[in-house]
């Protein structure tokens, strides 16, 4: 039982957005370029320590897998897949605390 | 003689107890239809777990309460319906399971195949149907424990699709049924979860009410890997007694917690040993370690098993002993077993959020 789970998750495509509904009813939005540029897989970290940047202008949104209870795997336009986002995460992010998030 | 009215019926159901929450049946939602006919009561109670074995006794214990709290001979009908957990997911091979159970343990050789294999077979006895898979690729036991022949092997579907393989009424899989029995499994972490993945979600289970996954001791790569991929409804955690498996027990259970995976409970195997020669009775591993977990991380003591060499040579035999001895004091421990994981998983059913609906819109 994960208490934190959104109850829906919504690619706004037109908006580029993905809008995320929680239970205690507020609404969170993240750009699609703030998700692939937080994107936390081991590749794409390793990239930002070494300073290279993220190609992010063109990253849409395909595809969203759930992941159990613990998050979503979100599949982008430019091939990348490998990026897994626990609910807590995309909080973070919303709020501009993602990279917090990732070194707690 | 006084009117018997619904409402009083309500109020004298609400302090009868299910004899394994120990919650009274109005909070659980147990009541399906209930009316008063000629001032007599008509009670149709629905129960989340299967309890075959205990409609009898249930029944009884709640028409006895029904008469000693007034109500003049009651109807009282029981009947079971696993309900299926909310986080289940709705795709592919996976859809027709209803409830997947995890049972792990933080140290090697507790016993959590043998709990596993009985633990299944005294569910399917109690009327559940039934699947097991043998997620522990490195030493699956399951095709020993069931008594599988060496030359079955899964027959396969369309080239990609597995059929279980059925053994005293359960649906089972293995990485054992693939390999040889003697040959290794010689794979490191992404080649094993992948393969781990593959087995649960290519195999045809069908429709069942449980499915039971046997994991690898420890909390690596394929634990957590498995964990976070597949919604696993509640864990149980198996442990004897002793300080060393009790302290890798606890990680196990910090783990679950990490990955968001409800804990059932505990069920404490090898408790005690009665000596077949004296009758002496012999807490070898220690006593009470487990409970005193249990309590410490507000989880249920699910069962207590003894260290009795018939549960070793039921499974070494290909016969577990929920299947070799049905009636015998060692499957009342497991069918005792199966109705607490069984109850819990109901309760925490009832209470677990719906995973979240994902949309895609255009505009």
């Amino acid at each position: 039982m994960n208490s934190d789970m959104p109850l829906s998750i919504k690619l706004k495509k037109r908006a580029s957005l993905l809008e995320l509904s929680w239970s205690e009813g507020d609404v969170d939005q993240i750009s699609e370029q703030n998700l692939r540029r937080y994107c936390a897989c081991s590749g794409c970290r390793a990239k930002k320590q070494v300073g290279v940047e993220l190609m992010t202008d063109n990253a849409s949104v395909t595809d969203m897998v759930l992941m159990g209870t613990t998050g979503v795997q979100i599949k982008f336009s430019d091939g990348h897949d490998r990026g897994i986002y626990p609910w807590g995460y995309l909080r973070a992010i919303a709020k501009g605390e993602g990279e917090v998030f990732l070194n707690d | 003689m006084a009117v018997i009215t619904e409402q009083s019926v309500y109020v004298a159901l609400g302090f009868i107890m299910d004899p394994f929450l120990q919650r009274d049946y109005v909070s659980l939602k147990a009541i399906e239809t209930l009316s008063v006919v000629d001032n007599r009561v008509q009670l149709s109670l629905k129960l989340g777990y299967p309890a075959a074995s205990m409609l009898g006794k249930i029944t009884l214990h709640v028409k006895t309460q029904l008469q000693a709290a007034g109500f003049e001979d009651p109807e009282v009908r029981v009947v079971t319906d696993v309900v299926a957990s909310p986080s289940q997911t709705a795709e592919g091979h996976l859809s027709g399971i209803k409830n997947i159970i995890s049972v792990a343990s933080g140290k090697g050789g507790v016993g959590k195949s043998t709990t596993a294999v009985n633990l299944a077979l005294a569910l399917h006895a109690e009327g559940a149907s039934v699947g097991i898979l043998d997620a522990d690729i490195y030493g699956p036991s399951q095709r020993t424990m069931l008594g599988v022949a060496d030359d079955v092997k899964p027959e396969l579907v369309d080239e990609k699709y597995l059929k279980p393989v059925i053994r005293m009424g359960i649906k089972s899989m293995s990485v054992g049924y693939l390999s040889e029995e003697k040959a290794p499994m010689i794979w490191r972490g992404p080649m094993a979860t992948r393969m781990l993945s593959q087995l649960m979600e290519q195999t045809i289970w069908g429709d069942l009410d449980y499915l039971v996954i046997d994991m690898p001791p420890g909390t690596g790569d394929i634990q957590i890997s498995l964990a976070q991929k597949i919604s696993v409804s509640g864990a149980v955690i198996v442990s004897t007694p002793q300080q060393v498996a009790l302290i890798d027990a606890r990680k196990g259970i910090e783990m679950f917690n990490k990955v968001g995976i409800p804990v059932l409970g505990i069920v404490e195997n090898m408790a005690t040993h009665i000596c077949s020669n004296c009758g002496h009775e012999e807490s070898i591993f220690g006593a009470h370690g487990a409970e005193a977990m249990a309590k410490e991380y507000q989880v249920a003591l699910l069962g207590s098993l003894p260290l009795d060499s018939r549960i070793r040579e039921d499974v070494d035999q290909g016969l577990p002993t929920v299947a070799s001895d049905p009636t015998g004091p060692l499957t009342a421990a497991y069918t005792s077993l199966a109705h607490n994981v069984a109850a819990q998983l109901w309760q925490l059913n009832q209470t677990t959020p719906v995973s979240p609906e994902i949309v895609m819109l255009e505009e």
